[in-house]
């Protein structure tokens, strides 16, 4: 259902060089799916989010590729074009729940308003109902009440809630959420992504899931991309990649979750920190760090490539059974 | 919210009689004596005397306040040193006079510094030359800019009367001819404040999280711009409205003498220049009192329209 092919996304003040915060990522979401997308800070996740909701904060633009999503290229539409895309086909969480709503106005009229702008039509009377019927969908309690309330007189898990409600509020086929339970408390969080999980049974919506957080991505992702710097590293199936993976920074990654079963000790880290997105390495972003790199890997990039049903890996030495 | 404005209007009251009391104590008091004023500097001792013992300038301060107070809370402000009228027939014409050009002033002012720079167009060259006009109209003395505007509009151009005060009643059109140029006189200097001080939290709210979250429903540019970041930026320039406005209603002094506006401002220049201490404190406490009931409707403002704002 989306498609993007090539996508590079760059950053160019005048005068000074371009920077591509997402370079060259080719990724896959189907009807129904959720594919979790992780990586460090300033892999490029929330970038390539914003990219695909064309919400880029300038001076950033979309440099190549193609973002296909029902047949259109979303990175070819017009600015009225994607309004219509926006909010009612594609619709956003993000991850600070305290400042995603606007504190002067009630959360019923910031609903009322997701809804009114895809239904011109709508009635004031239609408008509360449906709102009614979002928040109670998303199992706030008393939404009859709650619909006249302000953003302040609710807790971050109600406030994500009531997000959620208002992205949901136009039935739109993919929802994009970035980081949607990383500022909640742990118990709310695993509500926030249950509840989640079922609307995703209920209508039938892809979810383009975005965290560092792999115990979330283990918990709701059918598939996974994990970014380094920029680029994808590894896609596959999120069973794969926790029982399989294949990419060296994947490995890093699962080694740096901590266990209960394993014996109190230190936990495995990546050495090194990511190159920032001037000084890439000429070869493989993540050759520096890479104890499995050989000259190769400084050559060229490795290309994203199939090495199993449904895994693709960008990496020269993978399968990494081969070299451990 | 009444509780709030009862309450703050509890905290005026005991403010008025401070203040007022100071400024009592600074003019007719500390500054001078009045009775040589009013008699001339060559006035005999005695004559003096007699004068203070008239009208009571032997008295303790704070007696000749309480006199002074008891009279200004019936209306009554005493007479003019200089013109023997009665002070509150001397502001009863000029005050209507001073509200008028001070609130077309700063409703175009607000109108227009919020209005364009919340218009997305107004990012380019729009943008330009709004921000040039602020910093002129910040910067450019009032009594120059209106020099400037009789040269202009009524000397080169005669579209214009120079200078003069007409009635409404006396004529629709000719009234508002000639408010013309004061209020743009007046208007320029707040528009250019209005315009900094909203242009500067425009775009701190525009940083906001909920204002991505707009644009992310299908809002059009301008829609969010409207809907959810003016309403947020434009609360300091609510503030900041009820601090001038409360100035104001003293009188606009420079613009007012510039085009020879009967208002509250000339009287007050004039009445400086003449020692004339009832007039000078009658409009003090005017001006006193406005800032006070500006300031306490801008917070009621503030408060309608933050519902984070418990009163």
């Amino acid at each position: 259902m989306l498609k993007i092919e090539g996508l590079r996304t760059v950053f160019g003040a005048a005068g000074l060089p371009e920077i591509a915060a997402v370079d060259g990522v080719d990724l896959t979401v189907a009807r129904g799916r959720t594919l979790g997308i992780v990586g460090e800070s300033g892999c490029g996740k929330s970038i390539l989010s914003l990219s695909i909701m064309r919400l880029l904060p300038p001076p950033g633009r979309i440099a190549a590729g193609r973002i296909l999503f029902g047949g259109q290229d979303l990175a070819a539409l017009s600015n009225r074009q994607m309004r219509q895309v926006r909010g009612r086909r594609i619709a956003m969480i993000f991850q600070e729940p305290m400042t995603s709503l606007n504190p002067l106005r009630s959360i019923g009229a910031q609903i009322a308003e997701a809804i009114r702008t895809h239904d011109r039509g709508a009635s004031a009377a239609d408008l509360r109902a449906r709102g009614i019927e979002a928040l109670k969908r998303v199992r706030i309690p008393a939404p009859e009440r709650r619909i006249d309330d302000y953003p302040h007189q609710m807790s971050g898990g109600m406030r994500q809630r009531v997000m959620i409600a208002m992205a949901l509020s136009c039935a739109p086929d993919l929802l994009i959420a970035d980081e949607p339970t990383t500022a909640l408390d742990v118990t709310v969080q695993a509500q926030v992504l249950d509840l989640l999980r079922d609307l995703q049974a209920e209508t039938g919506m892809a979810i383009i899931l975005i965290t560092h957080d792999l115990g979330v991505v283990a918990r709701m992702a059918d598939e996974v991309a994990v970014m380094y710097a920029g680029r994808v590293a590894e896609q596959a199936g999120t069973a794969a990649i926790f029982n399989d993976p294949q990419h060296p920074y994947t490995l890093g990654l699962l080694g740096s979750i901590p266990r209960i079963e394993a014996r109190p000790g230190r936990l495995l880290a990546i050495e090194g920190t990511v190159p920032p997105p001037f000084a890439l390495p000429p070869g493989c972003r993540f050759a520096p760090r890479c104890v499995f790199a050989d000259a190769d890997c400084n050559t060229a990039p490795p290309p994203l490539r199939d090495i199993a049903p449904g895994q693709r890996v960008a990496c020269f030495r993978a399968p990494v059974e081969d070299i451990a | 919210m009444i509780g709030f404005a009862l309450r703050r209007l509890a905290w005026v009251l005991p403010n008025i009689v401070v203040l007022t009391f100071l400024l009592f104590a600074t003019t007719s008091g500390w500054l001078g004596s009045p009775a040589a004023m009013m008699l001339g500097t060559d006035a005999s001792p005695a004559a003096i005397a007699e004068l203070n013992a008239r009208f009571g300038f032997d008295d303790p301060i704070v007696v000749q306040y309480l006199r002074w107070a008891g009279g200004a809370l019936t209306g009554e402000f005493g007479r003019s040193y200089s013109t023997q009228q009665p002070v509150a027939a001397m502001i009863a014409p000029a005050f209507p006079v001073t509200i008028e050009l001070a609130l077309w002033a700063i409703l175009l002012a607000v109108v227009t510094s919020v209005g364009l720079n919340s218009l997305v167009v107004a990012r380019g060259v729009v943008g330009a030359i709004s921000t040039g006009f602020s910093i002129i109209g910040v910067t450019i003395p009032n009594f120059m800019l209106g020099a400037t505007l009789i040269t202009i509009f009524s000397v080169w151009l005669g579209w214009l009367p120079t200078t003069g005060w007409v009635p409404w009643d006396e004529g629709a059109l000719l009234h508002l001819k000639h408010l013309i140029l004061p209020v743009v006189t007046l208007f320029a200097f707040y528009f250019g404040s209005f315009s900094m001080v909203y242009r500067a939290e425009y775009r701190a709210v525009e940083r906001q999280l909920f204002v991505r979250v707009a644009a992310a429903k299908g809002l059009s540019e301008s829609a969010v711009s409207f809907r959810h970041v003016l309403p947020s930026a434009v609360l300091p320039v609510i503030t900041y409205v009820g601090l001038t406005l409360g100035q104001l209603v003293g009188g606009a002094v420079v613009t007012e003498t510039v085009f020879s506006i009967p208002g509250l401002g000339r009287l007050f220049v004039t009445a400086i220049g003449s020692y004339d201490y009832p007039v000078m404190l009658a409009v003090g406490s005017i001006i006193l009192v406005g800032v006070m009931v500006t300031n306490l409707l801008a917070d009621l403002a503030l408060a309608a329209m933050n519902p984070q704002i418990r009163l």
